[in-house]
């Protein structure tokens, strides 16, 4: 008698720790969906009034609509890194934007080389943060970035670099050049909703199992 | 007994070639190499993978039932979808005792 208790209390115990384990399972779908679901972008923001130049960018300013206005000091290539497989493979062009406060950024102008004006400009753009790996190799030219990234620049200007670059929707006044896609940041999540789902029927499959278990001990009997 | 049997069998080479897909394609090239282009292509994997392992546990305890195996060998039967090549001896195993009794 003691036995059979010990034996259907450890299947409780057993079909209890499964089911909890498809709720876990559950609430990481959920999670999943909620991460994934499209948010309403803030508005838009004088870079000044954001970050700091040479100070990382803070997590709630990555993807942010932002303005700067300044005059290109430079212009420079990185390779182009459009996902797209139909896209021309010319090179975006990146410029450093010198603003007005005196700190340079980098701004993703977009594809092709028309010459920005060289009056003061003012971009719109979405802040995007600094780059980590490099995107080309061996290619770490003068004029060409390996990777978007103001640290690669640091000991070529002579004045502050914000972090991060910018990537630019709108220039006014506007030299028609060929815009590289602003995007939404994306939190990525590990797993995929029905994926987790999947995983929710496998944990209850096995709950039902193990109370199903005496039936199949009385059969095999 | 011969339904049970062509339904596990079935289920174990979709289990066994599923398994080898996810361990050795979708999580190479999710957590060791980085070709991002790739990652968008084998989003399927893990779900395919995840769906099919319930239906391969269901054969697993009906072909038990009716060949009356006891708790420990179904646990292993049920273990052998998770591994990429577990489950192709389970099966081979299943046939071996199919065989045997015709």
């Amino acid at each position: 008698m003691v036995r059979k208790l010990g034996f259907a209390l450890l299947l409780v115990i057993f079909a209890a720790t499964f089911v909890r384990l498809g709720i876990w399972q559950l609430d990481r779908a959920h999670l999943v969906q909620e991460i994934s679901k499209p948010v309403a972008d803030k508005v838009e923001v004088g870079i000044e009034t954001l970050i700091k130049p040479r100070i990382s960018i803070p997590d709630n300013a990555k993807g942010r609509l932002v303005s700067a206005t300044g005059r290109y000091e430079r212009i420079l290539q990185a390779p182009n890194q459009s996902t797209d497989d139909d896209s021309a493979r010319e090179k975006w062009q990146v410029g450093i934007l010198k603003l007005n406060t005196g700190a340079g950024l980098l701004v993703v102008r977009g594809v092709g080389d028309v010459a920005p004006p060289s009056e003061i400009i003012e971009v719109h753009g979405r802040l995007m943060p600094s780059q980590i790996e490099d995107r080309s190799t061996g290619s770490n030219l003068i004029s060409e970035l390996s990777r978007l990234d103001s640290t690669v620049l640091l000991s070529r200007v002579n004045f502050d670099l914000y972090d991060g670059y910018l990537i630019a929707i709108t220039e006014k006044p506007d030299s028609l050049i060929e815009r590289v896609p602003a995007p939404q940041l994306v939190v990525k999540a590990a797993g995929f909703y029905w994926q987790h789902i999947s995983y929710v029927v496998i944990w209850w499959l096995m709950a039902l199992l193990v109370l199903c278990m005496p039936l199949f001990k009385r059969r095999s009997e | 007994m011969n339904g049970a049997y062509i339904r596990f069998r079935i289920m174990a080479w979709v289990a066994g070639i599923m398994s080898l897909i996810l361990w050795f394609v979708d999580i190479p090239v999710k957590y060791f190499l980085t070709v991002p282009f790739l990652e968008d292509k084998i989003d399927w994997i893990p779900i395919v993978h995840g769906y099919q392992f319930p239906i391969y546990i269901i054969t697993v305890i009906e072909l038990s039932y009716r060949l009356k195996w006891n708790v420990i060998k179904i646990v292993k039967f049920i273990l052998a979808g998770t591994l990429p090549v577990a489950s192709f001896l389970a099966e081979k195993k299943v046939r071996a005792i199919y065989n045997a009794s015709k």
